[in-house]
């Protein structure tokens, strides 16, 4: 009978102990469990938020820009051409762009051998006016290096125009592409590749030509 | 365990490890004082590291028309000499890479690049040491298949019409290519 009261009460020290135990350890760490004046130290972790900001043609819907490249003349050759345009942002997806640009189209060989020029100075500059559509095929965005990251854009541009060259005007087709950077919310960059298809009449040879054009452009949104 | 089981399954070939490029291409071709031409053209494309690669390019024309000063004053050469052809080797730096997004939510991979190497051009019997500048950009609308548009000016002295004469030729194309 004695060994079974002291068991009990065994028993009832060691199951106190463990309530007393539980109720020490609950909410702290165990760097807490160590400390002798039982004060909790709270980690409050830093919440500074980092801000990416995005630049996008949202807001503004027009843009007037500046370009300048090459462009290769049929039966001429290759020469630069800079020029200007004005586009109109109707949706996100379309566009609607007036161009003019101009080259100065040199001297063909066949004319430097016979040392004679079959075009007056006037007639020698490669002037063009036209319309484009375009139609964003992609949008997307691209890596400059490992920071930097531009919105960016690949428009199908197709419209009509009229070609000043050789001494007539007429009129002529655009197809092309144009890969367009967003580089700050006011400044977009042009890579444009457009095919210029025209009607022309030189030295009694009526025929239509096909010419080249590559540019690089600068865009000012507003 | 269901990761433990697809990490254990992962095997190399699931590494995109692919670095080789075949493409074709259609295009034009504005040869300097002679007409612009439809061009067709092959390539093979080294992808040495994510920004540099190397390239063999082909392409030819056949029987380039005559131009306009052709017609009024007779035909310069004839016949077989009339088929351009010109092969290059080039080395194209990916200037922007970037991602583009149709309507599916996929992102597609795309860069934009600049090229420069030596060559070859035959036409009208000359063969001249060409050299290549050309810019282009490329969008891969599924993992291996590949959309280019290329612009690539072929510079060279050529004597068919006056002695020594630097001449260019821009060529303009579309292609695509598999990624293997």
């Amino acid at each position: 009978m004695v060994v079974m009261k002291f068991f009990v009460i065994a028993m009832s020290l060691v199951f106190t102990s463990l309530v007393l135990a539980q109720n020490n350890t609950q909410g702290k760490t165990i760097s807490d469990i160590s400390d002798n004046d039982g004060s909790v130290r709270i980690i409050d972790p830093k919440k500074e938020v980092s801000v990416a900001k995005s630049a996008a043609i949202d807001t503004e819907n027009f843009e007037l820009g500046l370009f300048a490249g090459f462009l290769a003349v049929e039966d001429f050759s290759s020469n630069l051409v800079y020029g200007a345009s004005f586009s109109y942002h109707i949706t996100p997806s379309f566009l609607a762009q007036l161009n003019y640009g101009t080259s100065d189209v040199n001297k063909a060989t066949f004319e430097d051998v016979a040392n004679a020029s079959f075009l007056s100075d006037g007639d020698r500059a490669f002037e063009y006016y036209n319309i484009l559509a375009g139609y964003r095929i992609l949008r997307g965005r691209s890596f400059f290096g490992a920071n930097k990251k531009y919105n960016s854009d690949i428009y199908l541009l197709a419209g009509i125009g009229s070609v000043d060259f050789a001494g007539s005007s007429n009129s002529s087709f655009v197809l092309g592409t144009s890969y367009r950077v967003v580089l700050t919310d006011a400044i977009v960059a042009n890579l444009d590749i457009r095919g210029h298809s025209v009607e022309r009449d030189f030295l009694d040879d009526s025929k239509r030509t096909f010419n080249t054009e590559y540019v690089f452009g600068l865009n000012f949104l507003f | 365990m269901a990761k433990a089981q697809s990490a254990s399954s992962f095997s190399k070939n699931d590494i995109d490890s692919e670095f080789l490029e075949l493409g074709a291409n259609i295009g034009v071709i504005n040869i300097e004082d002679f007409p612009s031409e439809y061009a067709l053209g092959v390539n093979l494309t080294f992808r040495a590291t994510e920004d540099i690669f190397l390239q063999l390019n082909l392409m030819s024309v056949s029987d380039v028309g005559l131009s306009s000063a052709e017609k009024n004053q007779g035909a310069f050469f004839s016949d077989g000499d009339r088929d351009f052809l010109h092969y290059d080797m080039l080395v194209g730096y990916n200037f922007f890479q970037g991602e583009f997004f149709t309507s599916s939510p996929a992102a597609h991979l795309s860069t934009l690049h600049i090229v420069g190497g030596i060559g070859e051009t035959e036409f009208g019997d000359e063969s001249n040491f060409s050299y290549v500048f050309g810019l282009g950009y490329k969008i891969a609308f599924y993992r291996s298949y590949i959309l280019n548009f290329d612009v690539r000016q072929y510079v060279y002295q050529s004597s068919l019409i006056a002695e020594d004469d630097t001449t260019v030729a821009t060529h303009m194309s579309v292609g695509f290519s598999y990624l293997f």
